[in-house]
């Protein structure tokens, strides 16, 4: 199993990673920047030594004073313990060396004069466990025969060795400690950072079906947890609608079979109470009969809904003309209409991508409550329009009684029926305008309702494509 | 006419037996689909009605042996589930038909029928029932030497019934094959057709030719000859 990698863990070594860097660059440049300031003034008084030695060359011309250039060399070092001095000739004969003076042969190729001031050629090393710093260099001469004298020379730098050691040891110490600490930090700003999200936590812990009421407090929330907590409380919603509707969906199914359970139930027990003729026995069959149909109906309205919001029901569309479809669906209720007396008028015309057995199966639901709904001798009207080029509008309106706008908002929800009293048989399971209303939306569109000056219309807006 | 059910639910098997022997057919019932296969695979049908879902071999398994085998019977599927790949499948693998539980035992008569009947003999153009003659090229009714006007709608469905004489219709299919609605709709529709149709060709003549079966549909036939 991967490990699960935790926010606050990986914030910290991040911060560990950044501040280790940083602490680790400042401490190189320090340590770097000491020794240089270091190198620097060895550099200044081995130079100043240098003069002195130079100051004592300009004396020798002859080899006399050659011979005489220990003694002035010696009174010019005098009081200047940490030096060593050696000077020699470019054959490597040694004219004059200061006591315990000993350099590496490296050291003892001298460098032309004009680099005499250059910290490049200045040179570290250790012998006898001291520490030197020191370089060679030519040096003119006033000598008859005009040859360069060779000087190499040292300071013993033990005692900045021991500071600078003491001072990286510090430095390492406390950037080390400074290390720790930023981490500690770090883990403390990273929790009390995502503290908000612990609170989260805590409430999407406390929702379950039967607590979907919690919803996160939006406004405490830092900005970059808004738009979570916003999606968040709108998923509680949906659910919490979700599951009202399935629960008010599954007292109504239990509501609508009670009926026509009872009824079989009964009826079969009284028929079986005492012996009846055979046209009892039959009467009783074939009303059961009609109950069963009623019963097999509504299972399949209420699946083909509960697939509707599954998003099972995919429209299989091809090109359709949609007059066309509201003309056959018109034909087919043209006998029920006439006998109510109902004229059905269709204006308008347009083409549309659908799936032809569905929008069918919608206007005829439609078309079926429009008749059902218009009193004799009047006129429910169909129309369509191209609203846009890519959108069609279906509007059927019929003259009716007005209809509260409660019943309104609830006139598409299952097994809904604007009179209660109104007889079963003759109105379905009231299924028909959930289904016609599931099937618009299955091919992207929408429907809705009103009424005004006692015309009940519905209005559908899909799309053409 | 031998058809073969296989199906493995007791109760619905045997009143589809039932049913089905009653309306003059012969029928073999299995209830395992391995029998049923093997029984599908040796003996000649005229038609199959399987159901889906079969212990140890699916009407799916059937349908594919029996058209590798070269086996043209007419298929006729039974399901309790109703999704689109289902149906999809069923006519990829062969099937010529499918029904959904539940089902009215009239619809699925009716779409026996309608198998047993494809493919066989040319229709008619004439069509006789007692002293109703109804020409379909010229799209004439006579009943009793006097012409009766109808409707296109009202002509497709009287042809319809007379064609299948004797056999009751659901409202289901009338409604899909008159009007091509294809979909449980209103019933209301079908009975005042039927009540039109009626009042122009059984109103005013002896004996009545459409008859209602509660329950179940309509049915157009002379009465027997007493």
């Amino acid at each position: 199993m991967i490990p699960r990698k935790s926010i606050t863990w990986r914030l910290t070594l991040i911060f560990a990673a950044l501040s280790t860097t940083v602490f680790i660059l400042v401490g190189t440049l320090a340590s770097y920047s000491v020794e240089r300031h270091f190198a620097e003034e060895d550099l200044d008084e081995i130079n100043g030594k240098l003069e002195l030695i130079q100051y004592a060359f300009d004396k020798v011309v002859t080899p006399d004073d050659i011979g005489n250039l220990p003694q002035k060399l010696n009174d010019a070092m005098i009081g200047h313990h940490a030096l060593s001095v050696t000077v020699y000739e470019t054959s490597g004969k040694i004219l004059y060396t200061t006591r315990d003076a000993d350099f590496p042969t490296y050291i003892l190729v001298p460098k032309p004069a004009h680099y005499k001031s250059e910290l490049v050629i200045l040179r570290k090393w250790d012998i006898n466990q001291h520490v030197y710093r020191g370089l060679s260099v030519q040096m003119a001469t006033t000598r008859t025969n005009g040859a360069p004298l060779n000087v190499a020379i040292a300071l013993d730098i033990e005692h900045h060795q021991k500071f600078i050691t003491r001072f990286k040891q510090s430095l390492w110490m406390s950037l080390s400690t400074g290390i720790v600490i930023t981490v500690i930090l770090g883990w403390i700003a990273a929790r009390k950072g995502l503290s908000p999200i612990r609170d989260f936590d805590k409430i999407a812990r406390r929702v379950s079906a039967s607590r979907l009421n919690e919803r996160i407090p939006v406004e405490t929330l830092p900005k970059e947890l808004v738009d979570l907590g916003l999606s968040f409380n709108d998923m509680l919603q949906r659910l919490q609608d979700s599951f009202r509707r399935l629960s008010d969906f599954s007292s109504d199914i239990a509501h609508e079979l009670r009926t026509p359970v009872s009824n079989l139930m009964t009826q079969s027990h009284v028929a079986l109470s005492k012996a009846r003729t055979l046209e009892e026995y039959q009467e009783i069959l074939y009303s059961n009969i009609e109950d069963y149909d009623r019963l097999s109906r509504m299972i399949a309205d209420m699946l083909f809904l509960a697939k509707a919001e599954n998003g099972l029901i995919v429209p299989n569309r091809e090109l359709m003309a949609l007059d066309k479809e509201v003309d056959a669906v018109i034909e087919f209720y043209e006998p029920l209409a006439e006998e109510k007396n109902v004229r059905i008028v269709r204006t308008g015309t347009a083409t549309m991508m659908g799936d032809q057995l569905m929008m069918r199966r919608a206007l005829s639901n439609l078309l079926s409550n429009a008749i059902r709904h218009t009193s004799n001798g009047q006129q429910v009207n169909i129309d369509i329009q191209t609203l846009e080029p890519q959108h069609i509008r279906l509007r059927i309106e019929n003259p009716g009684e007005p209809i509260s706008k409660e019943h309104l908002s609830r006139i598409f929800d299952r097994f809904y029926r604007v009179d209660p009293s109104r007889q079963r048989n003759t109105e379905g399971a009231g299924l028909g305008l959930a289904i016609t209303k599931s099937i618009i939306e299955s091919h992207g569109g929408e429907i809705s309702v009103s009424v005004n000056h006692s015309m009940v219309r519905f209005d559908i807006l899909i799309g053409r494509a | 006419m031998k058809i073969l059910i296989v199906e493995d639910e007791p109760k619905t098997g045997e009143y589809i037996r039932k049913g089905l022997t009653e309306a003059g057919y012969v029928t073999d019932l299995f209830r395992d689909g391995l029998d049923g296969k093997h029984t599908a695979l040796t003996e000649a049908y005229d038609l199959m009605v399987l159901d889906v879902m079969l212990p140890n071999a699916s009407g799916w398994e059937i349908i594919a042996a029996i058209r590798q085998a070269g086996k043209e019977t007419p298929v006729l599927f039974l399901t309790a589930r109703d999704l689109v790949e289902d149906r999809v499948k069923g006519l990829e693998l062969g099937a010529d038909d499918y029904l959904v539980k539940p089902f009215a035992f009239s619809e699925l008569l009716a779409r026996v029928r309608t198998l047993l009947r494809r493919g066989r003999v040319r229709e008619p153009d004439m069509l006789y029932v007692a002293d109703l003659e109804l020409d379909i090229l010229r799209r004439r009714v006579v009943r009793a030497g006097k012409k009766i006007d109808l409707t296109a709608k009202e002509f497709g469905l009287l042809e319809l019934l007379m064609r299948r004489q004797g056999e009751v219709l659901p409202r289901s299919l009338i409604a899909s094959q008159v009007w091509d609605m294809n979909f449980d709709s209103d019933t209301n529709v079908i009975e005042v057709a039927m009540r039109r149709l009626r009042s122009k060709v059984d109103d005013h003549f002896e004996p009545k030719l459409i008859h209602t079966v509660r329950g179940m549909g309509y049915v157009l036939e002379a009465p027997e000859a007493t």
